[in-house]
C-alpha cells in the first residue's frame, strides 16, 4: 500500500492523535501520513505551509551560503510541523504539465525536499503511469540554472517593481487602445482561465493565443471541419481490436503518452481472462517507438502518406457504401488493412500523427464510416492540452509590426528558439513597446524580451488542471520556493488587484464552479480535502459519457464537403524535393522544453540508442547509395548534421529529432544536437513537420555518435524469445521449447539453495514492454545513479543499472524490432559473487545479490564474469567533481538525491540491489503493524515506473504471489539459463499478432 | 668445532683431496672438516662428517603447514563470519585446495629457511671464520683434529704431501 | 633422468684454472663500467619515470584514465600482468627443473635467470595492485583479523589465490637466489678492496665459511626449495589460468588453459632468458661460461615447447568447434580468428607456433643474431597470446547489447614502459653488482664433459 491516503476511514482517528507528538519514528509516527491526511480535515493548512516555509528557509540559506561547515546544512525545525518524521517519506498528490504532456502524480518528499515522482494510481486518464519526462521532471526544480529572480532589461529587479510597472504598462496600453497580448503554452487551469477572463474585463484589449511547438491545430481544425467542434477527442485504444496509425507516435510522445501506453498494454495483455490481443499496424517513415512496437509495420514516405489515407478512406467508403474520391496511386497496397479495419469496424481505431488538416479529415472519414465514433473515439471529453492556432500567431506577429500592440507578455514560449522563423518574431518584438516573459530560465527568447518573470516549478506552486473535460486535478507546493519566483496565476491575480493568494483564489474557485457539481460531500472543506489528498476529482456526469454512449452523431453533409476538399487538395500537394525530411520529438528531450535535464540528455533514445545529439536517420539503401556511414556529416538545406544508418528507415526520408541544438538553456543543454525547427513549414496555416529537398550534401567530415548499443543483431542467440499469436494459441509455450531441454540438462556440484523467509524475484512481460525508458529514469531518481556525460558514454561508461537492449531481425530493409530491459539478474549461483577477492558481493537471505560499496576495492572481476554486463563501476569520481559538471556537482542539484542509498565513490562496483531501501522499508512498516506483507505492496522504482505494467516485483516464495504466478506461465523463461546462473529476473515471451504471410523472419 | 689445534691439509685439485681423504680414512682417522670452493658430491659419505636431516624436518613442516591452513579456512568459512558466494554452501572443499597447496609451500620454505640458518648459525653480519682465505676461491682444506701422539700426526702429514697437497700446516682454531 | 652424451661439448671453454673462472666471472664488479652501462640505466631511468607518472595520473583521476569500459574492464594491467609472471616463470624454471634434473649446464644460466625472475614477478606484481579501483584499500586483499567481523576473504576468488600464489613465489624464488649466492658472497667480500664493499657483501654472506657443513645444508636447502618451487612453477601460473578458466566468459572457460598458460610461461620465460643470455654474453665477455652450446640447448627446448603451443592453439578450435557451443564457436571463429582482432590472432600463431620452428635447422640455431630476433619474437607474439585471451573473450560475450572494443589510454601503455624501464633498472644493478654466474656451482663443473658418477 503506497504511504498516501487511499483509506478514507483514516480520518476518524485523527483527533486520538496527540498534537505535540515526541520526535522518534515509533510505531505510530509511521502512520504519519494518515495524520497529514487528516491534517487537511482541519480548518486550515496553515501548520504544512509553515512548515514548508522554515524548510525553505532553511534550504534556501543552506543555498546561498557558501557552505564550508555542514553546519549550514542543518535546516532548523524550530517548531517541528506535526507530518514530518526525520526519515520518513510523505507522498503528496500532484500533476505534470509541462505544456504539451499531461501525467498526474505523486510527489515523495523526504525531509522538506521532493526526490521522486510516482504515478497517481487514482488517476482515470493516467493510473498511476508515468514516462521518462514525468519521472525526470523532480530534477528540473533544482536546476541551478532556474533564474533566481526577475529582470528588467537584464538588470536585477524586486516584484513589487515588475508589478507597478507592468501594470502601468496595461493601462497604458488600454487607454491608448493598443492590443495586449498574452502568447502562452497551453493553459488547462479553470482557475487561471477564470483569472485570464477577469483580467480580460479589466483590459478589455487584451488577447490571449497559444503556441506550442509541436501543433496539434490540423487535427482541431479537421474536427472543426468534419464536425464543428474545434477540439482533441478521446482516444480509447483499450477498447479496440486492430489500431492503424498512420506515424503517430502513441506510446512516445503523441498527444498524451501515458495515458496511451496504459490502455495499449491493457489491450495487449495475454492472459487467461483475455486470449487475444489487439493488432497493432503502424504506418511511418521513420523507426519510432511505437513503430518498434507494431506487429506490423510499413514503411511510408511523409509526401506520401496524404494519398494513402486517401486511398485507405476510399477502401473503407466503398465498403461502407459511402461514395469514393479521386485518389492517386501508391507504392503500398493498402486493401489488406482496409479489410482488416471493416471486419473490426467498431472495434478499431485509425489515428494519424500528422498535423496535415486534410489527412486528419479524412482520418475523421474513415474512422466515422467505421463507426468508430462513440466507441473507440470520443469527441465529448475532449483534451484541452492542445490548443496552439497557427493563424493566430501569424496575425499577432503582423499586428505586432504594424505597432498596434502595446505590451506582448509570452508565458512559458520560447518562439525564438521553436518557431520556423525566429527573425520574423524577434523583428515584431522590436515594435512592441513592452515585452515580457515568464521563463525559469534564460533562454533564447528572453535575451530579446526586456521583462523576465521567473515562475514557481510546478513543485512549488498551487495549481488546478482540467487536461479533459470533466477529469480535474491539482498540483499543491511540495516544498517552499527555492527562488524569488511568482507563478502566472500569481501574477494575473496581482495585475487584476486581487488580494487572494493563488492557494485561496482556487480554494474559492473550486468552490463556486466544482462543489455544486458534486454529490458525496456536503461540506466543501471536506471536499476539497479529501480530493486535494486525491489530487483528483472526476465529474460523475462527465463519467456515464466516457463510455462514449450518448455520443451525438456529427452531421454528414458537411463532413462530406469537408471530405471532398481535403481529397481534391491532397491530390494536388505537390514537393520540390525528392527527399522527405521529417522532424519527430523523442521521448527524451520532446519539444526541448527540458534540454537542460542530464537524466533526458543521458536517455539513450529507444530505436537509435543515442545519447546527447539528434542525428538525421537515414536508411541503409540510401546510405549505400550515397556511401554515407554512421557519423559522418550530412547537409541538408545548409544544416548541417551527422548522418544515422537507421535499419527500418524508409528510402526517400531522412528522420531528425526535435528539441535539440539548443543555444540558451543552460550548462547541460547547450549546443547539444541540432536545431531542425527551421525545417518546419506551413501549408495552408499549420505548421507540417515533414519538408521536401535535394540539397543534401554529405561531407567526409566524421563524428562521434554518444551509441549505448553498436551491435544490433542478436546472433542467433535466444535472448528474446517470441512467437506468434496463431502459435501461441496452439501451445502456450511456443518459442520457449528450449527452456524444457535446458531445465532437463541442467545440473549442479552443490544442493539448490533454500531461501526460508522470503525470496524476492521479478518477472518481466516482454509482450507488455514497450521500451519506453521511464524504467531507466526512475531507477536513476530511486538510486542517485551519477550522469557521466558524452564523453564517457562514447567510452561505453554508462552508469545506469537498466538498460533496454535494442535488437533488429528480418529483412534488413524493414525489420522488426524487440526490446529487452536487463538490469542485474540477481543470480542464485552468481559467477560474480564467486570471483570478488574481499567479499564486497554475496548472497542476503532474502536470494538478493548484495553489494557492499564500502569493502569493495574495485578489481572489476565481478564486471568480467557477469554474463550480462549489468554492474557498473565508477571510473572516475562523479560527485562533487567538476569534471563532470552535472546535478551531483551541485548544492542545488544534491538535493534531489536518495538519502535512503548511499552515494558511490570512485574505483567502487555498483549495481542494480531490487532498491533493497525500499523492500526494507515497506518491511518495517508492515512488522510495525505486526501483520505480514502483501504482495505488491513492495514496488521496485522500475516495476512502480512502468506504465505498461511490464515488470512485475514480488515474493517467490508466496505462491500466490503475481510473480510467482508469473514464474509459473509457460511464457516464463530466464536470460541466458543454459548457464546455470538460475536468475531470480525472470522474462516472458513477446508475442506478435501477425497474420501468417508476415510470419516469415530470418535473422538478419 | 670447539677450540683446538688442527692439522690442514691445503689441496688445490678436487681429485686430489678426495684421495688423500680416502686414504686417511683407511687409517680410521676421523676427518673433523673439509673447507671447499664448491660442493663435491658425496664428500661427506667418503670423509664420514655429519649429514644433515633438514630434508626430514621439511616433510613435517608441510604436513604442519597442510593441517593449519585446512584448519583456518574451515574456521573461517563456516564458524568465523559465514557468507554465502554464488549458491555454494558455506564450507567449498574444491575452491579450498588450492590455497592449501600454495600456503603449504609457504610455510614449508619459511620455516626450512629459517631452520637452516639457525643449524649453521648464520645470521647477517656474523664474522666469516674462513680456515683459509682460499676456500672460498680455488682451495680446498681437510681439517684433522691434531692428535697427542706425534707419530699420527706424522702419518696424517704424510699422506697430506704424498697425496698432492700444496700444503701442509697447524691451525689453532678457537 | 638425462641420458649421456658419449661427446659433449665442456660446459665451460678452455682449460681454466678454479682462481681464473673467479677472477673472469666477478670481473665487473671489479671494474669500473663503461658508458653503455650508464646509458641504459638512464634509459630505464627514464622508462621508470615515465610509469610513475602514469600511476600518479591513474592514482588521482582514477581507473577512468584507462581505455577500459563497462563490457571490457580488464585490459593491459591484466595482460600485461600475466605477461611478466610468465617471463618471470624462466628463471625457476631453469634453475629447478634443471636442478631437479641435474642439468649441469643451467649452471651459467641460473643466476642471471633468477635474477630476471625476480624482477619479472616484481614487475607483475604491480598490476593487481595498480589496477585496484580503490587502490589504498589494497589491504582488504590479505586475510587479516580486523575490526569489520572479522570479515575475512572470499577465498573462491581466483583472484586471492592468486595474491597467495604470487606472494609464495616471490618469497621463495627470492630466497632461494639469495641462498644460492652465498658462497659466491664470500668469495666477493675475500677479493674486494674497499673497507665499505667488505663490509657489505661480508653482511650478504652471513659469514659463509665453505665447510663440508655449510655445503651439504646448502645443497639441502637448495633441494628443498627447489622441490617446492618447481611444484610452484607449476602451480602459480595454473592459478593464475583459473583468474580465467573459473569464469563463465566464452574463451576464458576452458579446462585447457591450467597446462596451456604453465608451458606458455616457460616459453616466453626462456625466450626472454635467451634475449638477455645473448645481450649479456656479448656485453660482459662471457663466450666462455655461456656457450653456443647452451644457446643451442635453450632453442631445442624452444622448438619442443612452441610446438606444445601450437597444439594447444589447434585444441581449443577444435574443442570450440567440438563442443558444439555457440558462444564458443563465435568466440574463437568470428571474433579471435576473423573478428576486430584477427591480426593479432594470426602474429600470435605465427610468432608462437611457427617461427621457433627453424630451430629445426642447426644453421638457424647457431645464427645468434636470427635466433636474438626470434626470441624477441616470442616474448610479443606471448603478450598478444595474451591480449587475445583476455580482450577478445570480454569484448564480445553473451549479451551482442554489450559488445564494445578496447583501445588502451596512454595511461596503461606508459605504466608498461615503466615496468620494462624497472625490469631493465634492476638487471643492470644485478650485473654491476652482483655474481653472474653462479660461480661455485660453475667450478663444480670445471672441465667435466659428462655427470660424475657419484650418484
Amino acid at each position: 500500500m503506497k504511504n498516501y491516503w487511499t483509506n478514507l476511514n483514516e480520518s476518524n482517528n485523527f483527533e486520538s492523535v496527540p498534537s505535540n507528538r515526541d520526535d522518534d519514528a515509533s510505531a505510530h509516527d509511521l502512520n504519519t501520513l494518515e495524520i497529514i491526511a487528516d491534517e487537511k480535515f482541519s480548518k486550515s493548512l496553515s501548520s504544512r505551509r509553515d512548515f514548508l516555509k522554515f524548510c525553505g528557509f532553511g534550504v534556501s540559506a543552506a543555498l546561498l551560503a557558501s557552505c564550508e561547515s555542514p553546519v549550514q546544512y542543518a535546516i532548523p525545525l524550530v517548531l517541528k510541523p506535526e507530518e514530518i518524521i526525520p526519515g520518513i517519506a510523505n507522498h503528496y498528490a500532484s500533476t505534470y504539465f509541462d505544456g504539451s504532456q499531461y501525467c498526474s502524480i505523486l510527489v515523495k518528499v523526504r525531509d522538506g525536499r521532493p526526490i521522486k515522482i510516482e504515478g497517481n494510481e487514482l488517476s482515470k486518464i493516467t493510473k498511476g503511469g508515468t514516462n521518462a519526462q514525468v519521472q525526470a521532471a523532480v530534477l528540473n526544480l533544482y536546476d541551478s540554472e532556474r533564474l533566481a529572480y526577475p529582470t528588467i532589461k537584464g538588470e536585477k529587479s524586486t516584484w513589487e517593481e515588475i508589478h507597478s510597472q507592468i501594470i502601468a504598462h496595461f493601462k497604458a496600453a488600454a487607454d491608448k487602445g493598443d492590443k495586449i497580448v498574452i502568447i502562452s503554452s497551453p493553459i488547462i487551469s479553470p482557475s487561471v482561465l477564470k483569472a485570464l477572463t477577469t483580467f480580460k474585463e479589466q483590459y478589455p484589449t487584451t488577447e490571449v493565443i497559444y503556441y506550442e511547438p509541436v501543433s496539434f491545430s490540423g487535427t482541431i481544425n479537421a474536427n472543426l471541419n468534419s464536425f464543428g467542434k474545434a477540439v482533441v477527442p478521446s482516444y480509447y485504444f483499450n477498447k479496440t481490436n486492430l489500431i492503424v496509425s498512420f506515424s503517430a507516435d502513441f506510446l512516445g510522445t503523441w498527444l498524451s503518452p501515458v495515458e496511451f501506453t496504459k490502455q495499449y498494454s491493457e489491450a495487449r495483455a495475454l492472459n487467461k481472462e483475455n486470449p487475444t490481443m489487439t493488432r497493432h499496424i503502424q504506418l511511418e517513415a521513420g523507426f519510432s517507438l511505437t513503430g518498434s512496437n507494431a506487429d506490423k509495420r510499413i514503411r511510408v514516405n511523409p509526401m506520401e502518406e496524404g494519398s494513402l489515407v486517401l486511398a485507405l478512406y476510399n477502401k473503407i467508403a466503398h465498403k461502407s457504401g459511402n461514395p469514393t474520391l479521386p485518389e492517386l496511386k501508391t507504392k503500398v497496397d493498402i486493401s489488406s488493412i482496409a479489410d482488416e479495419l471493416w471486419e473490426n469496424k467498431g472495434k478499431s481505431l485509425v489515428v494519424a500523427g500528422s498535423n496535415d488538416v486534410d489527412i486528419q479529415t479524412l482520418v475523421n472519414g474513415i474512422n466515422k464510416f467505421l463507426d468508430n465514433y462513440g466507441n473507440t473515439i470520443d469527441l465529448n471529453t475532449p483534451y484541452f492540452t492542445k490548443k496552439a492556432s497557427e493563424d493566430d500567431m501569424e496575425r499577432i506577429v503582423n499586428e505586432m509590426n504594424t505597432g498596434k500592440v502595446g505590451v506582448v507578455l509570452l508565458n512559458e514560449v520560447n518562439p525564438i528558439y521553436d518557431y520556423p522563423y525566429p527573425k520574423k518574431i524577434i523583428a515584431a518584438l522590436k515594435n512592441v513597446d513592452f515585452t515580457g516573459i515568464i521563463a525559469d530560465r534564460i533562454t533564447e527568447t528572453t535575451l530579446h524580451v526586456n521583462y523576465i518573470l521567473p515562475p514557481d516549478n510546478f513543485l512549488e506552486s498551487w495549481g488546478d488542471f482540467e487536461p479533459k473535460k470533466g477529469s480535474y486535478s491539482f498540483s499543491q507546493p511540495t516544498i517552499s520556493k527555492l527562488f524569488d519566483t511568482y507563478s502566472f496565476l500569481d501574477c494575473l491575480l496581482k495585475w487584476t488587484a486581487n488580494e487572494k493568494t493563488s492557494y485561496e483564489y482556487i480554494k474559492s474557485n473550486w468552490e463556486e464552479t466544482l462543489f455544486p457539481l458534486q454529490e458525496n460531500y456536503k461540506d466543501f472543506d471536506e471536499f476539497w480535502a479529501y480530493t486535494l489528498q486525491a489530487g483528483i476529482f472526476n465529474l460523475k456526469v462527465e463519467k456515464g459519457k466516457d463510455d462514449g454512449k450518448k455520443t451525438t452523431q456529427p452531421p454528414i453533409p458537411d463532413i462530406n464537403a469537408a471530405l471532398i476538399k481535403s481529397a481534391r487538395k491532397i491530390t494536388k500537394k505537390i514537393y520540390r524535393g525528392k527527399i522527405a525530411i521529417e522532424m519527430i520529438p523523442n521521448i527524451a528531450i520532446g519539444d526541448g522544453t527540458h534540454a537542460n535535464n542530464p537524466w533526458l540528455q543521458e536517455l539513450p533514445d529507444p530505436v537509435t540508442k543515442l545519447t546527447w545529439d539528434n542525428v538525421a536517420s537515414v536508411s541503409i539503401k540510401y546510405a549505400q547509395n550515397n556511401n554515407i556511414k554512421t557519423g559522418q556529416f550530412i547537409t541538408i538545406n545548409d544544416i548541417k548534421i551527422p548522418a544515422l544508418v537507421q535499419p527500418g528507415q524508409e528510402d526517400n526520408t531522412i528522420s531528425i529529432a526535435l528539441g535539440y541544438g539548443r543555444k540558451n538553456v543552460g550548462k547541460v543543454g547547450n549546443n547539444v544536437g541540432t536545431n531542425v525547427y527551421p525545417f518546419v513549414q506551413f501549408v495552408d496555416g499549420v505548421k507540417i513537420y515533414h519538408t521536401s529537398t535535394d540539397k543534401i550534401t554529405i561531407s567526409s567530415e566524421e563524428y562521434v555518435l554518444a551509441l549505448n548499443q553498436t551491435h544490433d543483431l542478436m546472433e542467433g542467440r535466444s535472448i528474446i524469445r517470441e512467437t506468434y499469436i496463431q502459435q501461441y494459441h496452439k501451445n502456450p509455450a511456443s518459442g520457449n521449447e528450449e527452456r524444457e531441454e535446458i531445465l532437463k540438462e541442467s545440473t549442479s556440484l552443490y544442493p539448490a539453495a533454500v531461501f526460508s523467509g522470503h525470496h524476492w524475484g521479478m518477472s518481466i512481460d516482454l509482450n507488455a514492454c514497450t521500451g519506453c525508458n521511464s524504467c531507466v529514469v526512475a531507477c536513476q531518481a530511486e538510486n542517485n545513479v551519477a550522469v557521466v556525460g558524452k564523453e564517457q558514454v562514447i567510452n561505453r561508461r554508462l552508469m545506469h543499472w537498466i538498460r533496454l537492449d535494442r535488437y533488429y531481425a528480418g529483412d534488413k530493409e524493414n525489420p522488426e524490432m524487440v526490446q529487452m530491459p536487463i538490469m542485474c539478474q540477481q543470480c542464485n549461483s552468481a559467477p560474480c559473487e564467486n570471483v570478488c577477492p574481499v567479499a564486497a558481493t554475496m548472497r542476503s537471505s532474502e536470494g538478493i545479490n548484495q553489494m557492499a560499496y564500502n569493502r569493495c576495492i574495485g578489481t572489476r572481476y565481478c564486471m568480467n564474469n557477469c554474463p550480462y554486463k549489468m554492474r557498473r563501476f565508477n571510473w572516475f569520481q562523479y560527485a562533487k567533481n567538476n569534471e563532470f559538471d552535472f546535478n551531483m556537482n551541485s548544492d542545488l542539484g544534491r538535493m534531489v538525491l536518495n538519502p535512503d542509498v548511499v552515494v558511490r565513490s570512485r574505483g567502487v562496483v555498483e549495481k542494480c540491489s531490487f532498491c533493497t531501501q525500499r523492500i526494507q522499508e515497506k518491511k518495517l512498516t508492515a512488522k510495525l503493524e505486526d501483520r505480514l506483507l502483501k504482495d505488491g505492496e513492495i514496488q521496485t522504482a522500475c516495476s512502480q515506473a512502468c506504465s505498461a505494467n511490464a515488470i512485475v516485483f514480488g515474493d517467490l516464495n508466496d505462491s500466490e504471489s503475481e510473480v510467482s504466478k508469473r514464474f509459473k506461465n509457460p511464457r516464463h523463461y530466464h536470460l541466458l539459463e543454459q548457464l546455470h546462473t538460475q536468475p531470480v529476473v525472470g522474462y516472458q515471451t513477446k508475442v506478435r499478432n501477425n497474420n501468417s504471410e508476415d510470419t516469415k523472419k530470418e535473422i538478419l | 668445532m670447539n677450540s683446538k689445534k688442527f692439522i690442514l691439509g691445503i689441496f688445490k685439485e678436487e681429485d686430489l683431496m678426495i684421495k688423500a681423504i680416502k686414504k686417511i680414512r683407511e687409517k680410521e682417522i676421523k676427518i673433523e672438516e673439509v673447507f671447499m670452493p664448491y660442493p663435491v658430491h658425496g664428500i661427506e659419505d667418503i670423509a664420514g662428517l655429519h649429514k644433515t636431516r633438514l630434508m626430514g624436518a621439511a616433510v613435517l613442516f608441510g604436513i604442519f603447514g597442510t593441517a593449519l591452513v585446512f584448519y583456518f579456512l574451515y574456521w573461517v568459512t563456516v564458524e568465523s563470519y559465514p557468507l554465502i558466494y554464488g549458491g555454494k554452501p558455506l564450507y567449498t572443499l574444491p575452491s579450498h585446495v588450492v590455497i592449501t597447496f600454495v600456503l603449504m609451500i609457504n610455510i614449508t620454505s619459511g620455516l626450512s629457511v629459517i631452520s637452516f640458518f639457525i643449524a649453521n648459525k648464520f645470521y647477517p653480519g656474523k664474522k666469516a671464520d674462513l680456515i683459509h682465505p682460499g676456500v672460498v676461491d680455488d682451495t680446498f682444506v681437510v681439517a684433522i683434529n691434531k692428535p697427542e701422539a706425534e707419530d699420527e700426526v706424522q702419518i696424517i702429514m704424510n699422506i697430506f704431501s704424498t697425496n698432492g697437497a700444496t700444503e701442509v700446516t697447524e691451525k689453532f682454531v678457537k | 633422468m638425462f641420458y649421456e652424451s658419449p661427446i659433449r661439448d665442456p660446459y665451460i671453454i678452455g682449460k681454466k684454472s678454479y682462481h681464473q673462472i673467479s677472477n673472469e666471472i666477478l670481473e665487473p664488479i671489479d671494474r669500473k663500467h663503461n658508458r653503455w652501462w650508464y646509458f641504459i640505466l638512464y634509459l630505464s631511468i627514464i622508462a621508470m619515470s615515465i610509469g610513475g607518472y602514469s600511476l600518479y595520473k591513474t592514482f588521482t583521476v582514477g581507473i577512468g584514465s584507462w581505455g577500459l569500459n563497462n563490457s571490457v574492464s580488464w585490459g593491459w594491467d591484466i595482460i600485461n600482468f600475466v605477461w611478466w609472471i610468465g617471463i618471470g616463470h624462466a628463471g625457476t624454471a631453469f634453475s629447478i627443473f634443471l636442478l631437479v634434473l641435474r642439468q649441469k649446464w643451467r649452471t651459467s644460466i641460473n643466476r642471471s635467470a633468477e635474477a630476471m625472475t625476480i624482477f619479472a614477478v616484481v614487475c607483475a606484481g604491480l598490476y593487481p595492485m595498480v589496477h585496484m579501483g580503490r587502490i589504498w584499500l589494497c589491504f582488504y586483499i590479505f586475510p587479516y583479523p580486523n575490526t569489520r567481523g572479522p570479515l575475512w576473504l572470499n577465498f573462491n576468488s581466483p583472484l586471492f589465490w592468486d595474491v597467495v600464489a604470487i606472494s609464495t613465489y616471490v618469497l621463495a624464488s627470492a630466497t632461494f637466489w639469495y641462498l644460492g649466492m652465498l658462497p659466491d658472497f664470500a668469495l666477493i667480500k675475500e677479493r674486494v678492496k674497499s673497507k665499505v664493499s667488505k663490509f657489505i657483501y661480508g653482511t650478504l654472506s652471513l659469514g659463509w665459511n665453505a665447510s663440508s657443513r655449510n655445503w651439504n645444508r646448502f645443497e639441502a636447502i637448495s633441494y628443498i626449495l627447489g622441490g617446492l618451487a618447481a611444484a610452484l612453477v607449476i602451480s602459480v601460473h595454473s592459478i593464475v589460468s583459473m583468474d580465467f578458466a573459473t569464469s563463465v566468459i566464452p574463451g576464458w572457460h576452458t579446462t585447457i588453459f591450467p597446462p596451456f598458460f604453465v608451458v606458455g610461461a616457460i616459453f616466453s620465460g626462456f625466450s626472454m632468458v635467451l634475449t638477455l643470455v645473448i645481450i649479456m654474453r656479448k656485453a660482459y665477455h662471457l663466450q666462455d661460461y655461456i656457450t653456443t652450446s647452451h644457446i643451442d640447448a635453450i632453442t631445442r627446448v624452444l622448438i619442443f615447447i612452441s610446438l606444445i603451443m601450437g597444439t594447444a592453439y589447434l585444441t581449443e578450435l577444435f574443442m570450440s568447434w567440438y563442443s558444439g557451443n555457440g558462444f564458443e564457436i563465435f568466440t574463437f571463429y568470428k571474433n579471435r580468428a576473423t573478428g576486430d582482432y584477427s591480426i593479432a590472432f594470426w602474429l600470435m600463431i605465427l610468432f608462437n607456433a611457427i617461427l621457433p620452428q627453424l630451430f629445426w635447422s642447426k644453421r638457424m640455431r647457431s645464427n645468434l643474431t636470427l635466433v636474438f630476433i626470434i626470441s624477441l619474437c616470442v616474448n610479443v607474439g606471448m603478450w598478444l597470446e595474451r591480449f587475445i585471451i583476455v580482450v577478445t573473450s570480454l569484448s564480445k560475450d553473451y549479451l551482442p547489447s554489450n559488445w564494445a572494443t578496447y583501445t588502451p589510454s596512454y595511461i596503461e601503455v606508459g605504466i608498461f614502459v615503466g615496468t620494462l624501464g624497472f625490469f631493465v633498472f634492476g638487471l643492470c644493478l644485478f650485473l654491476r653488482f652482483l655474481p653472474v654466474i653462479a660461480v661455485a656451482e660453475v667450478k663444480s663443473v670445471n672441465n667435466r664433459t659428462t655427470e660424475i658418477q657419484e650418484h
